[in-house]
């Protein structure tokens, strides 16, 4: 499943990131396969998706949540 | 001289930190982009002078993107004698994949671990001594709030002058890491220095370095206390909901936007009366001093009208648009009006924040072109620059508009319909020309400005009200004035048949066109004194509306942007006026 698919609220591990640009830019971020994350807001209307990880809050457009592949936690 | 690069994630205070290091004032704002040019200051340390860079926060050295390309391009032509790399200890994981990106290039560095403050407030402690150790450089714990570790910081500096920090670069100690992050053997990981990198080691060797990154962190932070809520999480939490957030971001903006208003019509009218006198005092000094002639009736017309424009318009509005951008950058607030903007931007092709000059250009456009400041690159600075000039009329343009419209019962309707489609048309032919990237922001924590960051911030900026926007404006003013004086427009008004047949209007209306850049104060007269039919004016006026920015914003576009983008933009200004002129003449029926 892709990170746009999750809901607001679950915790999810990155397990893969499709295209080298994509993977490159949210390196720098700190979104990298193996990184946990938590869904902490959903913007309506196809917008951008915001997520905790490390410290610190990433909003994410969702075209790139698209390629964000990832595990839900149990 | 000793030279000192400071490098940094956005969004670590490195501003703050050098502020408080040098006690002068830089200023490049930590938002993603806003500052491509690397701020230079000169400072002491002990008895010794250092030359300081500070370079805009980015997050990989090796992220595609102008500014990490801009910052190795400084470190290639400067050659520091020192690295200083600020890094926000509340977030050392991500930060330390940097600063060991930055150890590869083996140029001794100091590490300064920002807000170190937070970090304990968020319950956690930081080994600064055991952090040394591994990254093999001296670390100092600082908080550029409280000043704590400046002393210390500023003796480390003066160490490495005198050059006993000379082995102090990039032998950490080394971090045992799982197989599958271990580099291959015949890899150093010192990508700068490598001669065959190709895209598949570097990600190797980018991992890599995350992973001592993550396991560093680990290492030296522990858990000490529990969490202290900060005063504004509760507030941040709400934010960063996505509809009550957006709701209130935009009642925010309204707010200021609304003071904005308030602020240019309440001040106008003081600063005005004070000046009338000034100016007429100078014309008359003017019309005394020089002998009679061209050059004295234009100049006694063009430099009083040079200087009160700016003054009672001009000045406040880029004060107040200055201490907003000061405030948005400061709070944490603009990346997150990027995230609630980003759909309206989507549709113009334009970033979320772009809509914020683009809203204060309905006030006034000369200081909403100085805010596409806090656009991520200058692909879209131009796009937006442009949309302001042509298409985005100011709350005076528009007054000047609605006074003409009723005197000509010109259609309002058809006026505002042109112009809704024109800025749309434009803004999507526009960001076709420039590429949009992936939306990704990072969200820093909300937080209170310090008032001396916020006072720096606006004088800096406000400051080019006297120094550049000011003389330049002065200067135009005079050359466009002897321009119209020269009579050389009159040549247009023989064009009559041409201009009828073209654009339905008459060639004295053309004339008004071409003068849009008095657009405030000139071309709605000149349509006064002609008579035109409502179908006339109503295509005249649109052409006004859609053509030339105001000689203000010219100024402000030619010190932010360049004189070529200007000129660009005068073109396009052209092409549009015209096309929108030629379109409805043939569109429009004959009696309206």
């Amino acid at each position: 499943m892709y990170l746009s698919n999750v809901e607001v609220g679950q915790k999810a591990r990155v397990v893969n990131i499709e295209g080298k640009e994509a993977a490159k830019r949210l390196f720098g971020y700190g979104i990298l396969s193996g990184t946990s994350l938590e869904l902490k807001a959903r913007h309506p209307l196809r917008g951008p998706l915001v997520v905790s990880v490390g410290g610190t809050q990433v909003a994410v457009g969702r075209r790139m949540a698209e390629k964000i592949e990832v595990e839900l936690d149990e | 001289m000793f030279k000192i690069v400071a490098v940094g994630n956005p969004n670590t205070g490195k501003s703050a930190v050098l502020n408080r290091l040098t006690g002068s004032r830089m200023l490049v704002s930590n938002y993603p982009g806003t500052s491509l040019e690397a701020a230079k200051v000169t400072a002491s340390f002990g008895r010794h002078q250092a030359e300081i860079f500070d370079t805009p926060g980015i997050y990989s050295l090796f992220a595609p993107g102008l500014e990490s390309e801009q910052i190795l391009k400084l470190i290639e032509a400067e050659k520091p004698d020192l690295l200083v790399n600020v890094v926000d200890a509340g977030n050392l994981a991500r930060n330390l994949v940097l600063t060991y990106e930055l150890l590869t290039l083996e140029i001794p560095m100091l590490v300064l671990l920002n807000q170190i403050d937070s970090l304990r407030e968020q319950g956690f402690s930081l080994d600064a001594g055991k952090l040394s150790v591994l990254l093999g450089c001296p670390v100092v714990s600082f908080s550029a709030v409280t000043g704590e570790g400046v002393l210390e910081a500023e003796q480390e500096i003066e160490s490495f002058i005198h050059g006993r920090h000379k082995s102090s670069s990039g032998v950490g100690q080394e971090i045992l890491l799982p197989i599958e992050f271990v580099l291959p053997e015949n890899c150093s990981g010192k990508c700068f220095k490598c001669q065959q990198h190709r895209e598949e080691c570097l990600d190797r060797a980018d991992l890599s370095r995350a992973e001592r990154a993550r396991r560093t962190a680990q290492t030296v932070c522990s858990r000490i206390g529990k969490r202290r809520r900060g005063h504004l999480q509760g507030l941040q939490r709400l934010v960063d909901r996505s509809l009550v957030g957006t709701v209130l971001l935009l009642g925010l903006a309204y707010l200021a936007f609304w003071a904005l208003l308030q602020f240019i019509s309440f001040s106008e009218g003081p600063i005005s009366a004070l000046l009338d006198p000034v100016a007429q005092t100078l014309q008359g000094f003017i019309q005394g001093v020089l002998p009679s002639g061209k050059i004295a009736s234009i100049l006694a017309q063009a430099v009083p009208e040079g200087l009160i424009i700016p003054f009672t318009i001009i000045m406040p509005a880029m004060l107040y648009v200055s201490i907003l951008m000061a405030l948005l950058e400061d709070s944490g607030l603009l990346p997150r009006y990027s995230v609630a903007l980003e759909r309206v931007g989507s549709l113009l092709g334009i970033s979320g924040q772009g809509i914020i000059p683009l809203a204060l250009g309905f006030g006034c456009r000369t200081p909403a072109i100085m805010a596409t400041r806090i656009l991520p690159n200058p692909y879209q600075r131009f796009l937006v620059v442009t949309l302001l000039s042509i298409v985005i009329p100011c709350s005076a343009t528009l007054g000047v508009l609605a006074s003409v419209m009723a005197a000509f019962h010109a259609s309002l309707g058809i006026i505002m319909g042109t112009m809704l489609v024109t800025f749309l048309v434009l803004s999507l032919l526009l960001s076709r020309a420039v590429e949009r990237e992936e939306f990704i922001y990072e969200l820093p924590p909300l937080r209170v400005p310090a008032l001396t960051n916020l006072l720096t911030k606006t004088r800096m900026r406000f400051s080019g009200f006297f120094t550049e926007v000011l003389p330049l404006l002065l200067v135009m003013n005079i050359g466009m004035r002897a321009l119209i004086d020269s009579g050389a427009l009159d040549y247009f008004r023989g064009m009559d048949a041409l201009s009828r047949s073209l654009f339905g209007i008459p060639a004295e209306a053309l004339v008004a066109v071409l003068i849009t850049v008095f657009q405030r104060y000139l071309a709605p007269l000149v349509l006064l004194n002609l008579t035109m039919s409502p179908r006339e004016a109503t295509i005249a006026i649109a052409m006004i509306a859609l053509s030339l920015p105001c000689l203000p914003a010219i100024v402000m576009t030619i010190r932010e942007m360049g004189v070529k983008a200007q000129l660009k933009i005068l073109g396009m200004g052209l092409i549009t006026s015209f096309t929108v002129g030629a379109v409805l003449n043939l569109v429009l029926p004959s009696a309206l």
